[in-house]
């Protein structure tokens, strides 16, 4: 029995540590995500077919986005697609269209119902901290004082809540194509616009979200 | 004492592990929101030019946009230069555009006209009006603690307006003679959030955002971009 008593003790504070070292990227999957298939489909409403046949310099001098690299790219795929000859100098080309975006960002909303924290004398609560780090009150951060004195009443955190978030990715790239001899007019495109979404249904995983499957049982 | 049944045990066990679930979030610098609402103005702005622009039909035009300064500089100057190609203006560069001739010569194709564009100014104004009990802390009686009372709106709204103003003159470069000017150059978007009875926000009152309807789905960007359907 005390051998058993013994061995129970061991087992139980005898701890067997690991860890696998774990970092992790600056920008979230998410984020990219939307951002990139907004402007992927921002992108693919360009009708590029007047740019058949001819040889074409995308000209991205006008364009300042995040991810622009992946833009650019997806915009000369168009244009291959379309038909065109995709050069990479100014010099080789018939036709240089000119790309700029009016913008490439996330939207985030964010529906909540919660009961906040109680605050007292002497507890701290997690986020909540004051402006000021030389504090008379003391050691550690005193929650409601810490809250009026940072002017964060509003941004108090929660203790439970119930909500509904919402993120998508907007993109609005709009281009113009000339002949780069003459300088003549070939095309324009303003309605680019496009849309990625992330929430109850989401077209930016692969796979499908529990609200596509619903909205398809339903349909 | 009366043990919790087995359903009220799973219920709080499910809940216990909720509680835990996160997901890390990042967002890009500027929204989606302010970008609009600054290239939507901007682009209003640029399209009232169109009278002048078509004045400058069959001529070699440059932009000269290097005393132009404001957020989203390039965007700007981009939607100006369309506009200007497509009304019948044959764009060249500002010191000349380069080719060379059947005869392997190198020429330039001086502009005939060029367009300097000047900002006054491209911003947001934020304004917000309505009636609301602001955020109080609510003492518990017979305690030490507080609790918080969160703002309560009865109706409100939080409005962004964003105002471009810009300026364009034309001159001739061969002379340097005046041409023409435009008057200034007005666009404005708004984008409003509303509150009602603290419900919110509700931002139905904008026009900077596309219909739905006007969106490519997952499916449809893929066909445009080439790509084949898969076999089953």
């Amino acid at each position: 029995m005390r051998r058993l008593l013994a061995l129970a003790l061991i087992l139980t504070t005898a701890a067997c540590t690991g860890e696998i070292r774990k970092t992790t990227t600056a920008r979230a999957s998410e984020e990219q995500l939307l951002v990139t298939s907004a402007s992927e489909r921002a992108i693919a409403r360009v009708d590029a077919s007047k740019l058949k046949d001819r040889t074409v310099f995308v000209d991205t001098s006008a364009l300042e986005a995040v991810d622009k690299g992946y833009i650019v790219s997806a915009f000369r795929q168009l244009c291959s697609v379309s038909g065109a000859l995709v050069v990479d100098g100014k010099d080789a080309a018939d036709v240089i269209v000119e790309v700029r975006s009016g913008g490439v960002g996330t939207y985030d909303l964010h529906l909540t119902i919660g009961i906040p924290y109680i605050l007292a004398e002497g507890i701290s609560v997690p986020g909540v901290s004051s402006g000021d780090t030389a504090s008379d009150s003391g050691e550690n951060d005193n929650g409601l004082a810490a809250a009026k004195e940072g002017g964060n009443l509003n941004e108090l955190p929660t203790l439970a809540e119930l909500g509904y978030i919402l993120h998508q990715g907007w993109a609005k790239i709009q281009c113009f194509a000339y002949e780069r001899k003459t300088g003549a007019f070939v095309f324009g495109w303003r309605d680019g616009f496009g849309r990625g979404n992330n929430g109850f249904t989401n077209d930016i995983y692969p796979g499908v979200a529990l609200g596509d499957a619903i909205q398809k049982a339903a349909e | 004492m009366r043990l919790p049944s087995s359903g009220q045990v799973v219920l709080a066990a499910g809940l216990l592990c909720l509680a835990a679930c996160s997901v890390r979030e990042t967002h890009t610098a500027r929204t989606a929101t302010e970008q609009l609402l600054i290239s939507t103005a901007a682009e209003r702005a640029v399209e009232r030019f169109d009278p002048l622009a078509q004045t400058l039909k069959g001529l070699r035009v440059a932009v000269d946009a290097s005393k132009y300064e404001s957020v989203d500089k390039p965007y700007v100057v981009s939607a100006v230069r369309h506009l200007v190609c497509e009304r019948g203006g044959l764009l060249v560069d500002l010191g000349g555009t380069k080719y060379k001739d059947k005869d392997g010569k190198e020429a330039v194709l001086a502009p005939q006209r060029v367009v300097e564009v000047r900002g006054a100014a491209l911003g947001i104004r934020d304004d917000a009006f309505g009636f609301e009990i602001p955020t109080l802390p609510l003492p518990i009686p017979q305690t030490s603690l507080t609790s918080i009372l969160p703002a309560f709106r009865l109706i409100k709204r939080i409005k962004q307006e964003s105002w471009a103003k810009i300026q364009l003159w034309i001159y001739d470069p061969a002379d340097r003679s005046y041409v023409a000017e435009s008057k200034p150059l007005w666009g404005s978007a708004y984008y409003s959030q509303w509150y009602f009875f603290s419900a919110g926000p509700f931002d139905f009152s904008e026009d900077i955002y596309p219909s739905p309807d006007d969106l490519l789905s997952r499916e449809e960007t893929a066909k445009r971009f080439g790509a084949k359907e898969e076999a089953n």
